[in-house]
C-alpha cells in the first residue's frame, strides 16, 4: 500500500484537521482491517490484515498529533528533515531552556497543571504559525523551524508526564 | 393447522430473547439440505414479514413461513437436557427418518 | 436429533456445519468456560452444576485430577497439588524465588530457564499444568455443547507480557484447543458489561484477580471498545491479601516464619477464609498452633491498605497515560472475586469519586466478554456490533551499546503495530547478527524483562557497513512479538531463529505434544507426509475458490497463466509424491505466485467493506 496516510483516510494532505471525524474515520477503518475480521480466514490472509490494521494504526497516530503531522506534511513535499540538523533557531533556544528550567523545579501537582496549561498554549501558537507558512515555498525554512519547535514541545510534555509520576510516589 | 412450545420451551424462547435485549419472536421452518433431505430452522425474529402465520404458546411469538408449514404442521418445540447438553428438540409427527448423524430428516 | 439453539436471523447453520466456540477464562485460583447459546452468553456448567473449576491440578499415582478435588488435595499433598500455575507461566526460576515463600513447590530448572515442578509424575512444566485445566474446560465446553470445538478465546491478564501470552498460547496448544484470540481480561469485562448496558463513554476496568492486577481505560463508542491505557501489576493479587493476613498471624503467635509446604497451605486457606468472612462480619477468630486470636476489620484493614495503594497508583498511572481526568471517567466496574472486600471498593470509589459498578457477577464477567467475542470470531454473530482495539501493556526495545535499553514500540500503543529498524554490520563479510529484544519502561536492560534473542542469519556478505538491515518489530492482535528482516540492497529475507528467555523452546513443546498424544508410535515421514498433504488440498482449495470469484477481475491475462502453471504443478506433485519436502515445496511455490493476488484480494475486499458501510450510513 503505497498510499500516503492522509489517502488512506479519504483526507486531502492538510494542516488543520478534524479531530473528531478523523477519530470516527479511524474507526470505520479498523472495522474493516481488524484481524478479527479474519479470524476463519488463512493464515496469509491474517498475515495481510496484521499488517494492513499496522499501517492504519500508524497513520492514526501520526495523523492525531500536530508534531508528527506537521513533519508528515513537509516530508510529502519531499522536504526530509535531517535527524541531527543544526539549531538555527536562537530565540526559541531561549524559550526552550527556560521551559526545562522551569519544569526540573517543579516539585508539586498542582504547579505542574500549571505549567501544562502554559505549554498547551505555547503548542496551539507554534500550530497556528505553522498552519500560516508551510504550503507557501518560500518560508519553507521557516517551517522546519516550526516544526522542530513542536517536536521538542511535544517531548517536553511527555517529560511532563513522566515527572508527574514520579511526584506520584 | 398449528405449531406449538412446550411451555420449557416457551420459557427458555423467553429468556434469550430478554438476554439479547430485543426480538419479536422466533422463526421455527425447514429448508433442503444435502445430507438426508430437510433441516429445521431455528432463528430469532426481529422485523415482522407480512406472509408468515404467527402462533402464540405460552405468550410467545412462533412465526412460520407458508411453504415450511406443510412440513412442520402439528408439530411441538421443546426444550431437554441430554447430560451437559441442553437445547430445543422438534417433536415432528410428519418425520419418516433421520439422517445418521442427528442433523436431518425427510418427511 | 441433535439439539438445536437459536440462531440470529439468517444465520441458521447448515447441518454439520455449526460452530462452537466457547469464552475461557484461565484464572490464577479458578477458571471458567462459557458459550453464546441462543443468543444469550452464559457460562457452561459441569456435571455437579457449578460453573467454577478451581485451578488446582493434582498428580496422584496413576491420574491427574483437575479442579476442587485437587484444590482439597492441596493441604495433605502440597508439592503434587499445583494452584496458581498462572504466576509461574512465562516466569524464570530467579522470579519464582522471590515468590517462592508462597509457592511452596520443588523447582527444577528445565531447557530453556523454565522452571519445572517435581511431582511424583516427574517434571511437569507450568505449561503442561495449565494444559490439564485447559483440557477439563474444553472437554466440559464440547459435553455442554453437543459437538466439537473450532475454537476458544482465551483471557489472560492486560498486563501480561509476551513471555507470559505465549506460555498460555502453549498450554493451549498441547489441550488440543485452537487460540482464536488471547483477550484481554479487562477488555472482555468491558464487552460484557458494555454490551449489556449499551453504554458509550469512558469506562475503567478495576480487575483485581487471584494473582494479578490490572486496570484498563476503555472508550466505548457504537460498538467499539477502544483501550486507552492499560496498566497494573502481574504479580499482585488477592493471593497478597492472604499473605499479610499470614503473616500477620505469624507475628502474633510469635512463631517461625520457617514453614513445612503443609503448614503454608494450611494457613493461607485459613487467611483466604478470614478474609472473605470479614467482607460480611466485623471480626473473626483465628488460630495458629497454641495461639488463638481476633482479626478485627479495622486491623485487616491497615494490613491490606498498601496493596490496595498499589492498585490505585496504577490506576493514577493509566489515567495519565490516557490523557484521561478522573471526572471524564463514567463508569468504573469492578471485576475478580477479591472485589468484594469492602475495603477496596471503598477506596476505588473513592479515587474515582463515584459508586463502582458490581451488578455483573466479577467471577464470570470475563468468561462472559471471552464468550461473545468467540461468538464473533467463529462467525456465528456478525462483527458489526463489536469491535475490540486493544493495546500493547509494556514497552518493546532493543538491547543497544552499553547496557540500555533504546525502545522500538511504546507501552499503550494501539495493536496491531509495527516498526520497523535499520541496522548494519560491522565486519566484513558478516552473514549473522544477534539481537536481544526486551519489555520495560526503564532505561538499563538490567531492569527491563528479556524477552527474546533473535538471530539474524543469511545475511549476504558484504563489506562492512554496507548492508541495510530492516528489522521490522510487529504485534499481532494477541499482543505477540514477531519479528522478521530483510536486506535491502538485495532483498534477502534473513531467518531467524528465536531463543525465547522465559519459553519452551520449540523442541520442548514437540516433546510434550508428542508425549499427550495416544497413538505416539505412529510413523514420524507418515505423520509429515499426512500434514503436508492436509495443507497442500488447504491451499487448492483456497486458491480455486479466490480464482472463481475474483480471478477474472483482479488479474491479467500472464499472471494467471502462472498461477494456473503453479496449481498444476502442486496437482501433479500431490498426486504422484511421497516426499514431504518435495510437496512442502510444490506448496511454497504455489502460495509465493498468489502473494500479490491474495494481497489485492483482501484490498478490494476492505473497500467493499467500507463502501458498504458508507451506503448504509446514507441509507439511515
Amino acid at each position: 500500500m503505497s498510499e500516503c496516510h492522509f489517502g488512506l483516510f479519504g483526507l486531502k494532505p492538510a494542516f488543520e484537521l478534524d479531530l473528531t471525524e478523523l477519530a470516527s474515520r479511524y474507526r470505520e477503518l479498523a472495522r474493516a482491517m481488524h484481524p478479527d475480521r479474519f479470524a476463519d480466514a488463512d493464515a496469509r490472509e491474517q498475515r495481510l490484515a496484521i499488517e494492513r490494521s499496522a499501517n492504519l494504526n500508524d497513520a492514526y497516530q501520526v495523523l492525531k498529533n500536530p508534531a508528527q503531522r506537521a513533519l508528515y506534511l513537509l516530508r510529502l513535499e519531499g522536504h526530509e528533515l535531517p535527524l541531527e540538523a543544526t539549531v538555527k533557531d536562537p530565540e526559541f533556544l531561549m524559550q526552550q531552556m527556560l521551559l526545562r528550567e522551569e519544569l526540573e523545579e517543579l516539585d508539586r501537582l498542582d504547579a505542574v497543571a500549571a505549567f501544562k496549561q502554559r505549554l498547551k498554549q505555547a503548542q496551539a501558537q507554534q500550530e497556528g504559525q505553522f498552519a500560516a507558512c508551510w504550503q507557501v515555498p518560500e518560508q519553507r525554512e521557516e517551517a522546519e523551524r516550526l516544526v522542530r519547535r513542536l517536536q521538542f514541545l511535544d517531548k517536553l510534555a511527555r517529560e511532563v508526564r513522566q515527572l508527574e509520576e514520579r511526584l506520584d510516589d | 393447522m398449528a405449531v406449538t412450545m412446550t411451555e420449557a420451551a416457551a420459557k427458555h424462547v423467553q429468556r434469550s430473547l430478554d438476554g439479547r435485549g430485543k426480538g419479536e419472536g422466533i422463526r421455527v421452518g425447514v429448508r433442503t439440505t444435502g445430507c438426508s433431505g430437510m433441516a429445521y430452522v431455528l432463528e430469532f425474529v426481529d422485523e415482522v414479514v407480512g406472509e408468515d402465520q404467527v402462533f402464540e404458546s405460552f405468550g410467545t411469538k412462533v412465526f412460520v413461513d407458508a411453504k415450511s408449514l406443510v412440513y412442520i404442521d402439528g408439530t411441538e418445540l421443546d426444550f431437554v437436557k441430554e447430560g451437559l447438553n441442553e437445547g430445543f428438540k422438534f417433536n415432528n409427527p410428519n418425520v419418516r427418518g433421520e439422517c445418521g448423524c442427528g442433523e436431518s430428516f425427510n418427511v | 436429533m441433535a439439539l438445536l439453539q437459536i440462531a440470529e436471523p439468517g444465520q441458521s447453520p447448515k447441518p454439520h456445519e455449526r460452530r462452537l466456540a466457547v469464552g475461557i477464562d484461565l484464572g490464577t485460583t479458578n477458571s471458567l468456560v462459557a458459550s453464546v447459546r441462543s443468543g444469550v452468553a452464559e457460562p457452561l456448567k459441569d456435571a455437579q452444576g457449578e460453573v467454577i473449576l478451581p485451578s488446582a491440578v493434582h498428580y496422584r499415582e496413576a491420574d491427574v485430577v483437575v479442579g476442587r478435588a485437587a484444590k482439597a488435595a492441596a493441604i495433605e499433598d502440597p508439592l503434587n497439588a499445583i494452584v496458581s500455575v498462572k504466576r509461574l507461566m512465562g516466569r524464570g526460576l530467579s522470579d519464582i524465588h522471590q515468590l517462592g515463600e508462597q509457592l511452596p513447590y520443588a523447582f527444577v530448572q528445565g531447557d530453556s530457564q523454565m522452571p519445572y515442578l517435581q511431582t511424583r509424575q516427574g517434571a511437569k512444566s507450568p505449561v503442561e499444568v495449565s494444559a490439564e485445566i485447559l483440557k477439563s474446560l474444553r472437554a466440559r465446553g464440547e459435553a455442554a455443547l453437543g459437538g466439537d470445538l473450532v475454537g476458544a478465546v482465551i483471557t489472560v491478564p492486560a498486563y501480561f507480557d509476551d513471555a507470559q501470552r505465549q506460555a498460555t498460547k502453549d498450554a493451549a496448544r498441547l489441550a488440543g484447543i485452537n487460540v482464536l484470540r488471547l483477550l484481554n481480561e479487562p477488555t472482555a469485562a468491558a464487552v460484557a458489561y458494555g454490551l449489556d448496558k449499551q453504554a458509550e463513554g469512558v469506562v475503567a476496568i478495576y480487575d483485581l484477580g487471584g494473582g494479578t492486577f490490572d486496570v484498563s481505560i476503555l472508550r466505548l463508542t457504537r460498538g467499539v471498545f477502544e483501550v486507552l491505557a492499560t496498566g497494573g501489576d502481574s504479580a499482585l493479587g488477592g493471593d497478597d491479601l492472604d499473605l499479610a493476613i499470614a503473616h500477620w498471624v505469624l507475628a502474633q503467635a510469635q512463631a517461625s516464619t520457617d514453614l513445612t509446604p503443609s503448614q503454608q497451605r494450611e494457613l493461607l486457606a485459613q487467611a483466604c477464609a478470614a478474609k472473605e468472612a470479614l467482607s460480611q462480619v466485623s471480626s473473626v477468630t483465628m488460630s495458629y498452633g497454641a495461639w488463638q486470636g481476633v482479626l478485627t476489620r479495622e486491623q485487616f484493614v491497615e494490613l491490606i491498605d498498601p496493596l490496595v495503594e498499589r492498585t490505585l497508583k496504577a490506576c493514577r498511572r493509566a489515567l495519565r497515560d490516557a490523557q484521561v481526568e478522573i471526572e471524564e471517567v463514567d463508569a468504573v466496574v469492578m471485576v475478580g472475586g477479591s472485589t468484594r472486600v469492602p475495603r477496596v471498593r471503598e477506596s476505588v470509589g473513592r479515587l474515582f469519586a463515584r459508586e463502582p459498578m458490581t451488578d455483573i457477577d466479577p467471577d464470570q464477567v470475563v468468561a462472559i466478554g471471552a464468550a461473545i467475542q468467540a461468538d464473533v470470531l467463529a462467525g456465528n454473530r456478525s462483527g458489526d456490533d463489536l469491535l475490540l482495539l486493544d493495546v500493547i501493556p509494556l514497552s518493546l526495545g532493543l538491547e543497544t551499546m552499553g547496557g540500555l535499553m533504546e525502545k522500538v514500540i511504546n507501552r499503550n500503543t494501539t495493536i496491531p503495530s509495527a516498526r520497523a529498524q535499520e541496522f548494519t554490520t560491522y565486519k566484513d563479510g558478516q552473514t549473522a547478527m544477534l539481537i536481544h529484544v526486551l519489555q520495560g519502561e526503564r532505561e538499563l536492560i538490567k531492569d527491563c524483562r528479556s524477552l527474546a534473542r533473535f538471530e539474524l542469519r543469511g545475511i549476504p556478505p558484504m563489506p562492512a557497513g554496507a548492508a541495510k538491515i530492516r528489522v521490522t518489530f510487529q504485534v499481532d492482535a494477541d499482543g505477540l512479538l514477531n519479528v522478521t528482516a530483510q536486506e535491502l540492497n538485495s532483498g534477502v529475507e534473513a531467518s531467524i531463529q528465536v531463543k525465547p528467555s522465559y519459553g519452551l523452546s520449540d523442541d520442548e513443546i514437540a516433546r510434550m505434544l508428542t508425549e499427550s498424544m495416544q497413538h505416539a508410535g505412529a510413523d514420524k515421514d507418515a505423520r509429515a507426509l499426512a500434514e503436508e498433504q492436509v495443507e497442500a488440498d488447504r491451499l487448492l482449495e483456497a486458491v480455486q475458490v479466490a480464482l472463481a470469484a475474483d480471478g477474472l477481475a483482479l488479474l491479467s491475462e500472464g499472471e494467471r497463466r502462472d498461477i494456473d502453471e503453479a496449481i498444476a504443478k502442486l496437482i501433479t506433485v500431490r498426486g504422484a509424491s511421497q516426499s514431504p519436502a518435495e510437496l512442502s515445496a510444490a506448496v511454497k511455490y504455489l502460495t509465493e505466485v498468489t502473494d500479490e493476488f491474495a494481497a489485492r484480494r483482501m484490498d478490494a475486499g476492505i473497500r467493499a467493506a467500507l463502501a458498504g458501510r458508507n451506503l448504509q450510513e446514507i441509507e439511515e
